[in-house]
């Protein structure tokens, strides 16, 4: 009985120190390195790549992988509404909320880096419309592989992914062209 | 002599009908008529006979074969420590699934609860340390004891393979339907399934106490 509950007290006395490790300092750091990430996520250039592979498909057709992809991409937290047209194999894409408060720098990163990785990771999306508050914006297959001069599909691989798409995005003027290039914008009626 | 039939089958009542049993509540009966019959013959009434007769006897516990008397509140006590061990070990080992899951969260703080309650019970039963109380004697039928534990392990074990073939079902039950591999995106994912799997087996402590109930009866049964 004595050895027993000698036992029982080492026991909780190591639970008690277990309990504090965990609630002390495992929880708030797995918190702050969860909101860190989530930070992150907000940018193109921080973006976690490995997390769009899951909504790789061959099929434009597909709504709720259409759907889903574009809710994983930066900023993550906007509101819209989706368009397919599959005779035409273009998906069209009106954000809901405005984005004048962000960055104009941020926006376009965020235009360049969406963009690409709805042609990279759905093979038979041929046009892309991108409708926001004033302008909308209009891109092809044809345009991004002529950009990157590869065939789409060989950027899912995340190596080649972070050091031909999303490492780029820290150059203004790299941005800036490719909108110039491979866009056609057009202002939108209210 | 129906009042005294009646008073046997209620010394019987809890026990199983055996062979063994019959031939003993037979036994007894005809003993206490016979003890009626000589205290009427000493001149007592029927009523005072038969009252006389009950005095003699009043439990059969330790007259049945699987009934033995054990110590009964050293028996509760170790009984109550081992419970207690189990289950600080059991609030150790799901202090991880605190960080996983709400699930594990609420079962561990439920765990502690137990703990708690069970260290203020025990510490509150060893503080008595008269020998009345440290002596009294009860009977434990060891037969029904064993049906428990055996029951106990039977529960526990078609509790865990329904509670396995749960947790695939909510987990991989799409996958599995739709013939999708399954994907575990990473170490963290992988020890968060694994923990959905594992959590439920913590419930071996109940099937373990039965167990632990059986050993601590042989070990305090009172000696002739």
């Amino acid at each position: 009985m004595k050895k027993v509950n000698i036992l029982i007290i080492a026991l909780l006395i190591t639970g008690i120190c277990a309990l504090v490790l965990v609630e002390g300092y495992v929880k708030p750091e797995m918190r702050r390195r969860e909101q860190q990430y989530l930070l992150e996520q907000r940018d193109p250039l921080t973006h976690d790549f490995s997390r769009l592979l899951e909504f790789r498909s061959r099929y434009m057709g597909d709504a709720s992988n259409l759907a889903n992809l574009n809710y994983n991409l930066p900023p993550g937290d906007l509101q819209m509404t989706f368009q397919i047209h599959p005779e035409l194999l273009t998906a069209e894409i009106t954000y809901q909320d405005s984005l004048t408060a962000m960055e104009a720098e941020l926006f376009d990163r965020v235009l360049v880096y969406n963009t690409t990785a709805n042609f990279v990771l759905i093979d038979n999306l041929e046009t892309l419309v991108l409708n926001f508050e004033r302008n909308s914006y209009t891109i092809s297959r044809r345009a991004v592989e002529s950009w990157y001069g590869v065939n789409l599909k060989t950027l899912q691989n995340e190596a080649r992914w972070a050091d031909e798409v999303q490492r780029p995005l820290s150059g203004r003027a790299y941005v800036r062209s490719f909108i110039e290039e491979s866009f056609t914008i057009q202002p939108r009626s209210a | 002599m129906d009042d005294l039939k009646r008073y046997v089958d209620k010394l019987f009542a809890g026990h199983k009908e055996t062979r063994e049993v019959r031939e003993l509540r037979d036994e007894i009966l005809g003993n206490l008529e016979a003890r009626v019959a000589d205290h009427m013959e000493e001149g007592m009434t029927y009523d005072e006979a038969v009252a006389q007769a009950r005095r003699y006897l009043d439990t059969v516990d330790y007259l049945i074969p699987e009934q033995k008397p054990v110590y009964r509140n050293r028996y509760m006590l170790e009984l109550l420590q081992a419970g207690l061990l189990y289950t600080v070990i059991a609030w150790i080992l799901t202090i991880p699934l605190r960080v996983m899951f709400v699930r594990g969260l609420l079962f561990n703080n439920l765990l502690f609860l137990a703990v708690i309650i069970l260290g203020v019970v025990f510490l509150a039963l060893s503080s008595r340390k008269d020998e009345a109380y440290l002596n009294a004697v009860a009977p434990v039928n060891k037969k029904r004891l064993t049906g428990y534990r055996k029951a106990a392990w039977l529960i526990w074990a078609l509790f865990m393979l329904v509670m396995t073939a749960f947790t695939t079902a909510v987990r991989f039950g799409s996958d599995i339907w739709f013939g999708r591999a399954v994907h575990i995106s990473g170490p963290y994912q992988f020890a968060v399934i694994a923990a959905a799997y594992a959590m439920p087996f913590i419930t071996i402590i109940l099937p373990l106490l039965f167990s632990k109930a059986c050993t601590l009866a042989e070990k305090h049964e009172v000696d002739d």
